[in-house]
């Protein structure tokens, strides 16, 4: 005799915990993001969408394309070195010095050469683009006619970053479509906005804010502190109006660094991995929590 | 709201010669009889801001125009030397602070202006906003000398030396808090009026300096946005935003220009005035949402 | 989260134990709508046992911040811990609230003023 089938309601499957990592303007420092990401691993927490701006882009990239640890590190060390600045573009000096004599535009101040840092990005990255991510991935820029901050979705990955890269001054502005891109720093030194856009539930924002000097001894120095204590209120403010005016959870990893880390100290890195573990091993047991709590919620509406 | 008259703060923002608008934003204040609790100043702000609270029965176009006059040819003095040293600091030896502009003759201004006043002689509260140029914080200065005060908080970084205070190395408020809403908040203003000024964009430059003045005015921008978002949505009350419309440019050295700002300044203040009126006026008690009795 | 309250004068002090943040965010403003809904204004929260704090945390001490100031009164901390002093400066609020060292100055900033 035929017996009718019973349905069976489906089981929906839980919820793997997920947060969106948001990972700020820092130079070599970004390379926490290696310590935040094993140590969000290692707790089975995983990884939904990532946003990255200015050397952040380079880390925000490879979490996107899923590189190990082992691997992120190693070839953060081999390309991101003082070299990649040091191609003088002679001609940009001349034209800062004297503008109106050798043609001043703003499309071509760069004083450094990029083709150094184009090369070794072509050689970690090939010709992936942005949207064959595995990780959705946001890399952000600064549109200089108006301040904007710009988002790069599409499009080879070499490109992206080096426009949100552009250290002003340093590296030529990008031109993208109808906009000139500058560094992304300048528009938001830690984008968590973006994350926000895009639906984020819990947010993990690994930012660094730059190191004052204790002694102004130059004008060259006098010109570092001065754009520092700008990009440093700049971060705060934007983390303070996003932090206040969304929904999500904010996870803020900014670590400071007791012994001095410079622009390129390639050197530190592995002690800059594992400060950046250890300031999220601090945050996970509210991490869980909350994880744990949200994925509650979200059964119990099922 | 609780019952009872609300209390009242103008916070005047940086905007370098621009700032000669809030003299017509009060002249309006005045008109309608607003009474003001506090004021707040930062950069160019601080003048206004400062005459305000000192209280006094001068006419506010008398004080734009006295502002004017102190103001005028205290930024004619460039210090070339300065400038060559920005631009090659291994050729020139370094000043200890940094300036185009030598600081005697808007120190004379200064003085012209404020005499020997001190916070605690004013007729209202007074609190200006500078930033420690080494820590990289925000200083609230709100006693000691006026002079002192202001001098700080106009401290205009390249353009006007740094001025040493208790220790500190202060310099132009607006680096790290262009419209200080967050004093009058903490406060416990209820009526927040908000004068402020964004800065331009150059649409075209034709030199290094003018670059760096463009990436600094691209931040200070987004810096000025993020902050106003922020402290509307912590105010507990209400902010008019009395932003004047000046369409032309102004330089450092435009002192014809103040007639028009003042101008400008009272046009952007009546529009608010409606509004501010009414707010005034809603003293009628209401309960408070908390409580089950009446 | 444990919450204490312990007047001093007309002031009334909130000691709080543990971390403010999203998962007891309601637990804090109930918490506190209670003693402004009987007409205390002038509140001191004592941070001196809080370890933790968030941005959802914030967000609710920023909502009793602004009850008590709508009422005429004002909500003041005290003896924050570094880390979460530091959280606080980076979220911008200790631009708009009044922080002090210890509880004792913190309730002393009320003054006499009626």
């Amino acid at each position: 005799m035929k017996q009718h089938a019973i349905p069976v309601p489906i089981q929906m499957p839980v919820t793997a915990p997920v947060v969106t990592l948001v990972i700020g303007s820092g130079s070599v420092k970004c390379a926490a993001a290696i310590g935040v990401v094993k140590a969000l691993t290692d707790a089975g927490i995983g990884i939904d969408r990532v946003v990255g701006c200015s050397a952040g882009a380079l880390f925000a990239s490879c979490v996107a394309l899923g590189f190990d640890t082992a691997t992120s590190r190693d070839l953060t060390v081999r390309t991101w070195t003082r070299e990649i600045t040091s191609q003088r573009n002679v001609k940009g000096l001349l034209r800062l010095v004297a503008p109106r004599l050798f043609g001043f535009r703003a499309d071509n101040f760069g004083l450094r050469g990029d083709g150094l840092l184009r090369q070794r990005l072509r050689d970690v990255f090939g010709d992936r683009c942005i949207e064959d991510t595995a990780i959705p991935l946001h890399i952000t820029a600064t549109d200089f006619a108006n301040g904007e901050l710009v988002e790069i979705v599409r499009g080879p990955l070499v490109d992206a970053i080096r426009a949100s890269l552009s250290l002003p001054l340093a590296f030529e502005p990008v031109r993208l479509g109808e906009r000139l891109l500058v560094d992304g720093y300048l528009s938001d030194p830690l984008p968590v906005s973006v994350a926000m856009k895009h639906g984020a539930r819990v947010i993990v924002a690994v930012g660094f804010e730059n190191p004052y000097q204790e002694r102004i001894s130059s004008a060259g120095r006098f010109a570092f502190q001065l754009s520092a204590i700008l990009a440093n209120n700049l971060l705060r403010s934007r983390l303070a109006f996003h932090s206040a005016a969304h929904h999500s959870e904010l996870i803020m990893i900014l670590p400071e660094f007791k012994r001095r880390v410079r622009l390129f100290d390639t050197a530190m890195v592995p002690y800059i991995i594992e400060e950046g573990e250890q300031a999220t091993l601090q945050q996970l047991p509210y991490l869980h929590s909350l994880l744990n709590a949200d994925r509650d919620r979200l059964a119990q509406a099922a | 709201m609780r019952p009872g008259r609300r209390k009242v703060a103008l916070v005047i923002g940086a905007g370098a010669l621009k700032c000669a608008a809030a003299f017509g934003v009060v002249k309006v204040l005045r008109e309608h009889r607003v009474p003001i609790d506090l004021v707040v100043g930062c950069s160019g702000g601080a003048f206004c801001a400062a005459w305000l609270a000192h209280g006094g029965e001068e006419d506010a176009d008398a004080a734009a125009e006295r502002f004017a006059r102190g103001w005028a040819g205290a930024f004619d003095e460039v210090d070339h030397r300065a400038v060559l040293s920005a631009v090659f600091p291994r050729l020139l030896r370094f000043h200890k602070a940094v300036s185009i502009v030598r600081d005697r003759r808007i120190n004379a201004a200064l003085r012209g202006f404020v005499g020997g006043q001190r916070f605690d002689e004013l007729a209202l509260p007074l609190q200006l906003v500078a930033t420690d140029f080494i820590s990289g914080e925000e200083v609230v200065l709100s006693s000691g000398r006026l002079f002192d005060a202001i001098r700080a908080t106009i401290a205009l970084p390249l353009i006007l030396p740094p001025w040493e205070l208790d220790g500190r190395m202060l310099v132009d408020g607006g680096v790290c808090n262009p419209l200080p809403l967050n004093l009058a908040i903490r406060e416990g203003a209820d009526i927040i009026v908000a004068v402020g000024f964004e800065d331009a964009l150059d649409t075209e430059f034709h030199s290094g300096m003018g670059l760096v003045r463009q990436l600094t005015t691209l931040m200070v921008n987004r810096l000025y946005r993020a902050q106003y978002g922020f402290y509307n949505l912590t105010h507990h009350a209400e902010t008019l935003a009395v932003f004047p419309d000046i369409e032309r440019r102004v330089g450092l050295n435009d002192v014809h220009m103040v007639p028009y700002l003042v101008e400008r300044g009272a046009q952007a203040m009546s529009r608010e005035m409606p509004y501010l009126q009414r707010l005034m006026d809603d003293t009628v008690p209401r309960p408070h949402p908390g409580r089950t009795q009446p | 989260m444990e919450i204490a309250l312990v007047p001093h004068a007309d002031v009334l002090v909130l000691s709080i134990t543990g971390s403010v943040d999203s998962l007891n965010a309601d637990q804090l403003t109930s918490a506190f709508a209670g003693p402004i809904g009987e007409g205390r204004q002038r509140l001191v929260a004592d941070f001196a046992q809080v370890n933790y704090t968030s941005s959802a945390g914030l967000r609710s001490l920023l909502i009793t911040v602004k009850e008590c100031r709508r009422a005429g009164g004002d909500l003041r901390l005290a003896a924050l811990q570094p880390q979460v002093e530091r959280v606080l400066s980076i979220a911008g609020f200790t631009g708009i609230l009044k922080v002090y060292d210890d509880v004792p100055s913190a309730v002393a900033s009320f003054g006499d003023a009626a």
